[in-house]
């Protein structure tokens, strides 16, 4: 008697849910968004959600899409591939959501964009630069622009604007820090420019003295060192402690604040590849943006935060246009131009934008934005 | 570029050595697959981070600090885990899972307090001395000269009774018992010294590169290599082990690459299982001795 009232229980309970999960015509229109709230990579988390945020609330006050608001469903990925892919599980079977902005890390994309491309949902990454999410799928966007247009961006950097001829390259063995270092050689060697060594490390190691001992003996004029921020820092810290005191020329996975608490004054002398903002195309949507960030932070945004709140702006456009399904949103996606923070957005038919890199140098305890305009091929900065 | 290579081998090795040494006395005298090891030598590092960044205590408080909180995480792991499952007679590998079990515990309750993240006691350049064309940290001066101290006081403490009582309890536990000792007690205090030799590594190496909570996973792994190629018969085997394996990674750095270190190190402990199993030190037994 007892297992059948159990059974009935259960049934009840199981008909509710599905009741409950098939409810019609959402009240909102929701947004899936993966990103590290927690763990080593909370800071571009942090960043990411003050971006989508802050395009929420500006959505919303302007009536929503069609009268529906528009809210944001995090799901914490940790900056881990294995975490993203439970969050994108979540997301797709439990929330249902048509569309999803994530994930933050290339690793964490890649290991995600291929169930979402099979489940026939769009995933749209505002940071993720491994250049073989290119070929995942028609469902996959992003828009940042790729690793071999950045790694070409500081391979004319060096040449032109540190005007170094010679250098070493010191890539993290992963998705990401190798597309950036194949392209910096490439590119680098094509224009006249000499490698003098070529070493890895693994993220998570903590020891780099015997590659960049190596590395000394060559020396190099520049070292070329693409990674995420902690094994960047750390190899910036044993590099001046080894007296190797050559400018260091590094990716967007080493823009972070916590850089400088690792490296502290070892990282001056030190430049970063960084998606740009649109000035000059669309210093309009810029200022408002930095007007609206200072607003509701107080302070700088950093470009995590300004590709975020692009990228959420894009996907409603792209819901206005096609509708609240997966497939209306990246029709309308391919089809969309948008003007924005990060300048204009047209995706082509692989779902990637054309835009520049700009330069930072590290000084102080802080990114600044280097001047240079380059010569040649590169379209990039200010 | 060869003596800095084998400076920083050398003094990587050192550090290996003494945490290597404390793997080597318990599993040579226990007969426990210590994975927890690792763990500790985490939750030093972690020790002393906290009791110097966040608490801004004097420096040898904070390392005493450390150095108790490992001995007593080694102990904990013995009374908590080993003993019981030694008391039910189990088979070796349910303390091997038990100390598996305790590893990925500590570690990840670690990571969730302190965060995932790097960290370094110091940030930016520390101290450096250059000797002709070697530069060296201080702490990676610190840390050979802890190895030499190590070194001398572990001859001196093997050569004294307790010393003897500890080769004695290793080779046959069961008649130290008969002849008067209580063997819980030794245990414990392997255990305890053992856990000690891997947080003075562990801070050593903190102060110097940093740290993150997945640290002690690569220490133990360099610890049960080291315990293999330098003899797992003998105590001394872990510190010749230690030793040979950070020379060995800074030759094939100069001959190679660092990409090839790893393959290198693990192509060791294959080598020296199939083809020297009784390690560097070790001389050829026979099954009765064993």
């Amino acid at each position: 008697m007892k297992t059948f009232a159990m059974y009935c229980g259960s049934i009840v309970l199981l008909v509710s849910i599905l009741l409950v999960g098939c409810s019609k015509q959402p009240d909102a229109y929701k947004i899936g968004v993966i990103t590290p709230l927690t763990g080593s990579r909370a800071t571009y988390g942090a960043a990411t959600k003050q971006g989508v945020d802050l395009a929420f609330e500006r959505i919303n006050k302007a009536g929503g899409i069609d009268g529906k608001k528009v809210e944001a469903i995090y799901e914490d990925s940790r900056g881990e591939p294995k975490d993203a892919g439970y969050a994108l599980q979540k997301l797709i079977n439990v929330d249902r959501v048509p569309v999803i902005l994530g994930a933050f890390r290339s690793a964490e994309t890649q290991a995600i964009a291929g169930t979402a491309e099979s489940r026939k949902v769009v995933l749209f990454s505002a940071s993720s630069t491994a250049d073989e999410i290119k070929y995942v799928g028609d469902y996959i966007f992003r828009n940042v622009p790729t690793n071999s247009d950045q790694g070409k961006t500081a391979a004319h950097f060096v040449l032109e604007y540190l005007q170094k001829k010679t250098a070493a390259v010191l890539y993290q063995n992963d998705d990401y820090g190798k597309s950036l270092g194949e392209a910096f050689i490439e590119n680098f060697s094509n224009i006249g420019g000499k490698i003098l060594a070529q070493e890895t490390f693994e993220g998570g190691q903590k020891d780099f003295r015997h590659a960049l001992t190596k590395i000394k003996q060559m020396r190099p004029e520049v070292v070329f060192f693409p990674g995420n921020y902690e094994e960047c820092a750390l190899i910036l810290k044993q590099a001046r402690q080894l007296g190797i005191q050559v400018p260091f020329v590094g990716g967007d996975g080493a823009y972070s604040p916590d850089l400088f608490g690792i490296a502290g004054s070892a990282a001056n002398g030190s430049y970063y590849t960084l998606m740009a903002m649109g000035y000059g195309v669309s210093d309009e949507e810029v200022a408002n943006f930095l007007d609206g960030f200072k607003k509701a932070y107080g302070g700088e945004p950093d470009v995590y935060a300004a590709y975020a709140y692009d990228a959420i702006l894009v996907i409603a456009d792209a819901i206005k246009r096609g509708g609240y399904t997966s497939d209306g949103i990246k029709d309308a996606l391919y089809k969309l131009e948008f003007k924005g923070v990060t300048g204009i957005t047209k995706f082509d038919s692989y779902g990637e934008v054309s835009k520049p890199y700009y330069l930072y140098e590290a000084k102080d305890g802080k990114f600044a934005l280097v001047t240079w305009v380059p010569t040649g091929s590169v379209t990039a900065t200010r | 570029m060869l003596p800095q290579l084998l400076a920083n081998g050398l003094c990587a090795g050192a550090l290996y050595a003494i945490v290597a040494l404390g793997f080597g006395i318990i599993y040579r005298s226990t007969g426990v697959f210590h994975f927890a090891h690792g763990a500790i030598y985490t939750i030093a590092a972690y020790l002393t981070y906290l009791m110097l960044v966040a608490t801004n205590i004097w420096w040898p408080v904070a390392v005493a600090v450390a150095l108790l909180g490992a001995a007593f995480s080694g102990v904990l792991a013995e009374l908590l885990v080993y003993r019981p499952i030694q008391k039910r007679r189990a088979s070796p590998l349910a303390a091997l899972i038990g100390s598996f079990g305790i590893y990925l515990f500590a570690v990840n309750l670690i990571a969730l307090i302190a965060g995932n993240e790097t960290k370094v006691l110091r940030p930016g350049v520390d101290i450096t001395f250059e000797v002709g064309s070697v530069i060296l940290t201080r702490f990676q001066l610190l840390g050979f000269a802890t190895f030499v101290v190590t070194l001398v006081a572990f001859f001196l403490f093997k050569k004294s009774r307790l010393g003897r009582l500890l080769t004695a309890f290793s080779d046959n536990p069961a008649l130290v018992e008969v002849l008067g000792w209580n063997a819980s007690v030794i245990r414990i205090a392997i255990f305890a010294a053992g856990s000690l030799l891997a947080g003075i590594s562990a801070i050593i190496s903190v102060m110097d590169i940093g740290m993150d909570p997945h640290v002690g996973m690569s220490a133990l792994l360099i610890s049960a290599v080291a315990v293999v190629v330098g003899g797992v018969k003998l105590f001394e085997g872990a510190i010749v082990g230690g030793v040979v394996l950070g020379i060995v990674q800074s030759l094939v750095v100069w001959q190679f690459s660092v990409r090839w270190m790893d393959v290198f190190t693990f192509s060791i402990l294959v080598l020296f299982l199939v083809l020297r199993p009784q390690g560097l030190l070790g001389k050829k037994v026979r099954l009765e001795e064993v």
